[in-house]
């Protein structure tokens, strides 16, 4: 299967609505089932220079899966970011997850230079965070009742990567 | 009468906050920076931000020696927690102004803004505020690594929770 990873354009609104409202990623992330298209609009025209995210197209330009870094606002933590992946349920299990995650990391690993790459993951989550540990993400801690899930408060993982440039800190 | 009381910060209050955190004790083991400006803290006192609530705690003789902050979580999914700063001055450390402020802090959060779940995070050896947090219901939930910039190194922070235990009033 062919696809194509780019970074995100204020004109893959429509795409991003689509796929951020679908069943299986709003269960999984902290999205909300009811997204309009100008709100993501208006977020991928205002996207702040500290976000960072990807989009993975087929060879007709259909958006199959978004994948993006978001460094953190507080001075002493801008070598850390918090990152997000999410597949359209089709395009599951062919891969396209794993490229997505794989360019990210090489973005903060040789291009941002981060040190620090971390995320929540709903327990239940258990392919992503499959993912996750075979790209190097340790289990941190469990955050508990830590977000809405079809109306009940869920546990959460912490998973991090760190990644150490040539002659800082290890 | 009392050796202390807590309040509001106020816009007047700029000078005497910058003054606090301008301790490396208290700027080291929050998320702040060395030398803080007056109009860092004036712009921060102006900006009404409806999900942060701050409150400071004053000495009988007019001094701030406590500053506190709950912000609340703004994404819909995550709006029953908040996260929790606070810092101590020097001189007032162990004498139980902390805490006065942290139960503060929790009652403002348990029985006036009816969050579920306040959390923090914490240097793993900062031993006098890990033992605060621990004596009022927080957990050690998580070990982030080289989560934070101190003094030159990375270092770790403990990611702390206390969950509200009684339910809403009413709930029965």
């Amino acid at each position: 299967m062919s696809f194509h990873i780019r970074r995100i354009e204020p004109d893959d609104a429509a795409a991003m609505a689509q796929l951020q409202s679908a069943p299986g990623v709003v269960r999984h992330t902290s999205q909300q089932p009811y997204q309009s298209v100008a709100d993501w609009q208006h977020r991928l025209q205002h996207l702040p220079a500290d976000n960072h995210w990807l989009v993975a197209c087929t060879a007709d330009g259909e958006v199959m899966a978004s994948a993006g870094l978001n460094i953190l606002p507080q001075v002493r933590c801008r070598h850390v970011a918090d990152i997000f992946l999410v597949v359209r349920d089709e395009w599951q299990g062919k891969g396209v997850g794993r490229a997505l995650l794989q360019a990210l990391l090489d973005l903060s690993d040789n291009w941002l230079g981060l040190i620090r790459l971390e995320l929540m993951a709903q327990q239940d989550n258990q392919r992503a965070i499959a993912l996750y540990e075979r790209f190097g993400f340790r289990h941190e801690g469990v955050v508990r009742q830590d977000i809405l899930q079809d109306g009940c408060y869920v546990d959460s993982v912490v998973m991090a990567r760190l990644h150490w440039p040539e002659g800082r800190q290890a | 009468m009392s050796k202390y009381h807590i309040r509001k910060p106020e816009p007047a209050d700029a000078a005497a906050l910058q003054a606090l955190m301008s301790d490396p004790l208290c700027y080291g083991n929050t998320l702040q920076l060395p030398y803080p400006s007056l109009q860092l803290w004036q712009q921060r006192l102006a900006s009404n931000d409806p999900l942060h609530h701050a409150l400071l705690l004053e000495s009988a003789d007019g001094q701030v020696i406590a500053h506190g902050s709950l912000w609340r979580e703004s994404v819909p999914r995550l709006a029953h927690g908040a996260s929790l700063g606070m810092a101590v001055q020097r001189e007032w450390q162990g004498q139980g102004v902390g805490s006065a402020l942290l139960q503060a802090m929790l009652d403002l959060a348990d029985n006036w803004l009816g969050l579920h779940r306040v959390e923090l995070t914490v240097f793993d050896d900062n031993a006098a505020a890990l033992a605060l947090y621990r004596k009022y219901g927080f957990v050690e939930e998580a070990r982030l690594r080289a989560y934070a910039l101190r003094a030159g190194r990375y270092e770790d922070v403990l990611k702390m929770a206390r969950l509200r235990t009684c339910p809403p009033a009413g709930a029965a």
